[in-house]
């Protein structure tokens, strides 16, 4: 398998007025493609944190994040959100989609980056068409035209994993995504990521506090206090 | 130009936020009181200039030496190149006292009814009409609309000349009061229009009793008052709708104002002028051909040449400094209508931070999320400009249909026409106001929308998200 995103000897650290709080210790981490990669460990010790700069949404405070083995820290922040846009999706807990448009154009939305208004009136009908099929993949073909709150926490994090979806990612960053859902609708939730998984060969970093959850995937890093403990 | 997203979601933002339609209404306020009440102003002050030239020579000599003889002075203006035609004028300052066609002479200690008229004083402009006719415009404010015919003079070549019946009957009339008939003809006076139709019952044909006094030789070598009283006859009206010149003269013959003054032509050897209307060349430098006539004359009259406008300076720029002021007034109507742009995309800006967050997730830029506030500011300036020029436009095209429709049905006007003496509200649509307006409404909108639009860019897409 090949290395897809790697983390080397990270650490982030947050000031409190003057007083310096480390969240990630020097935090040696690697995604191969195709993997799905638990990331387990108690609140506060950092799970998140690294999830937001593996995923280039925060710089770390020292070493570094490559992806296809090529550092990151230093390309333009035009050429990061770029790469985050084609190569990294993100699911999150609290599923964050904008409540002012449907859950179609939730999904659209991602395709409406990096692209002009003219050039995205041109493919519109092969990009809606694409974003209608991944919906209806997630099992939303009915619920289309239908805004955040008046779908249910499952749907709306279903719509949420089709956004991720839209770009075709390499990697889905999850944090915790089934988090705020009842377990029944959570199940429902990770068989849809482990069949993305599997036919799409996206890979995965889940972030769970859940031990049960963690045993399905293909492996478990564990995380305490900022480091990776195994 | 930004991403399709951010065009997408400052067009939905827009339209999920009511609020975003007080800016745009704040926004329409202010284009439409700029464009339409400027328009009015500008209507009006293109009116008051008209009047004005229409009431002054393209230059008068004026202040000029006592006994000022035309016959010396009008040859050295006219050696000018750049002079058309002079004209000699004469104004003294009189009362009149008009008699109604029905009023009576009382005998005994009781005094003459005459009719009232509420300014007594005036300035008598005496004019040569067919000198006048060549100098300067004056002569053609004796054509009065068709709504005021009944008081036009008989023949415009001979204005102060009443038809011969009818001044047998203005004789007649005349002479109650006095011991002794009026016979022949009286001389004419030309009032205005404004004058006339504000409340004062007098009619052409009409007598008008003029009062001059003046500063005499005494015998004993000092000076004394001398006064003269002469019976004229209200022969028809002006109209310069110059508010002022219209409230303050009354024409009439030059050798008339003369005798006044104990000029008359049998009287004195000397063409006696206080003033000389000149006119110059079409396209001649005014302030120019001013500075060499003062010259000229400097010797013979003394005097200044004042250009029409120097002439009108203290009303023109009265006026024009009211428009100045009401301009600053309405931009400041566009600021805060500014503000509420600014108010709009502020708590627009505060309530999608975690929209932020997920925009910057999804690959959103920090200058595309900027133009989603940016295009907000733009979209906001842009309907209201739209909407408050077609409102502004509408507004003076229709001004005095609204005007009258206000006047039959609440009894009020929205601009009392007859102070300005104007016929109607008039006004003027300049498109490169309306392009300047609009420019200065977005130009305003993208600035205070670009603060909150900076703010939007700068946030930390990962304290945007935990903040959600």
């Amino acid at each position: 398998m090949t290395e897809l995103l790697r983390a080397n000897a990270v650490t982030k650290s947050y000031w409190l007025g003057k007083r310096e709080i480390p969240v990630l210790r020097g935090v040696d981490f690697a995604v191969e493609a195709g993997e799905m990669v638990a990331l387990l460990g108690a609140s506060g010790t950092g799970k998140s944190t690294l999830l937001h700069v593996l995923g280039l949404l925060d710089a770390p405070t020292s070493g570094e994040v490559l992806y296809d083995g090529k550092p990151t820290q230093r390309l333009p922040s035009r050429a990061k959100a770029k790469l985050r846009h084609q190569a990294i999706g993100f699911v999150f807990q609290f599923y964050h989609l904008i409540p002012e448009l449907s859950a179609l154009q939730n999904v659209l939305l991602g395709q409406m980056m990096f692209r002009s208004p003219l050039a995205y009136l041109r493919q519109r009908t092969p990009i809606r068409a694409h974003a209608l099929a991944l919906l209806t993949e997630v099992g939303l073909e009915q619920r289309l035209d239908h805004r955040p709150a008046e779908l249910s926490g499952g749907e709306k994090q279903r719509v949420a994993i089709a956004r991720a979806l839209i770009a075709e990612p390499r990697v889905i960053l999850a944090d915790e995504p089934t988090g705020n859902l009842d377990s029944q609708t959570a199940e429902g939730v990770l068989q849809l990521l482990f069949r993305i998984n599997r036919e799409r060969k996206i890979a995965f970093v889940l972030v769970t506090h859940n031990e049960e959850l963690a045993a399905r995937c293909d492996r478990i890093v564990r995380l305490r206090d900022g480091q990776i403990v195994s | 130009m930004a991403d399709a997203y951010a065009w997408f979601l400052a067009w939905r933002y827009l339209w999920a936020r009511r609020i975003t339609l007080i800016g745009m209404g704040g926004v329409a306020l202010a284009v439409w009181a700029l464009i339409a009440v400027i328009a009015v102003f500008s209507g009006f002050i293109g009116e008051i200039r008209a009047g004005a030239r229409r009431a002054s020579p393209d230059l008068l000599l004026t202040e000029v030496k006592p006994e000022c003889d035309f016959a010396v002075v009008a040859p050295i203006l006219q050696r000018d190149p750049d002079v058309v035609a002079v004209a000699p004028r004469v104004h003294q300052d009189a009362v009149i006292a008009a008699y109604g066609r029905h009023a009576r002479y009382v005998q005994a200690t009781r005094p003459v009814e005459t009719s009232p008229l509420s300014r007594n004083f005036v300035r008598v402009l005496g004019i040569d009409v067919a000198a006048e006719t060549r100098a300067s415009d004056l002569v053609a404010c004796l054509q009065l609309r068709p709504e005021d015919s009944h008081l036009q003079v008989p023949d415009l070549e001979h204005p102060f000349d009443l038809p011969r019946e009818d001044m047998e009957r203005a004789l007649r009339a005349a002479s109650p009061d006095l011991r002794t008939p009026l016979v022949g003809k009286l001389d004419g006076l030309v009032m205005s229009v404004r004058r006339l139709t504000r409340g004062e019952p007098i009619e052409r044909g009409s007598r008008i009793d003029v009062v001059a006094g003046r500063f005499v030789h005494s015998p004993d070598g000092g000076t004394e008052v001398g006064a003269s009283r002469r019976p004229t006859v209200l022969t028809g009206a002006f109209a310069c709708n110059h508010r002022i010149f219209d409230d303050v003269a009354v024409l009439a013959d030059i050798e008339f104002v003369r005798g006044l003054l104990g000029y008359a032509a049998d009287e004195s050897d000397i063409e006696l002028c206080t003033s000389v209307a000149i006119r110059v060349r079409p396209g001649a430098d005014l302030d120019g051909v001013a500075r060499r006539l003062a010259a000229a004359v400097h010797d013979v009259s003394g005097g200044r040449v004042l250009t029409w406008e120097e002439q009108n300076s203290t009303f023109l720029s009265a006026v024009d400094q009211e428009r100045r002021m009401m301009k600053i007034c309405l931009f400041a109507v566009m600021l805060v209508a500014g503000f509420l742009i600014y108010a709009t995309l502020h708590m627009m800006v505060m309530q999608k931070v975690r929209d932020i967050g997920i925009l910057t997730s999804m690959g959103g830029t920090g200058r595309g999320v900027q133009t989603i506030f940016l295009v907000g500011g733009l979209a906001i300036a842009g309907v209201g400009s739209a909407i408050g020029v077609v409102a502004g436009v509408a507004s003076a095209l229709y001004l005095n249909p609204i005007n009258d429709f206000s006047r039959r049905t609440f009894g009020r006007e929205l601009f009392p026409t007859d102070v300005y003496a104007l016929n109607q509200i008039p006004y003027e649509l300049d498109g490169r106001w309306i392009v300047q307006v609009v420019v200065a409404a977005i130009a305003l909108a993208l600035i205070v929308a670009w603060l909150p639009a900076r703010r939007a860019a700068r946030l930390n897409p990962v304290e945007a998200l935990a903040k959600a």
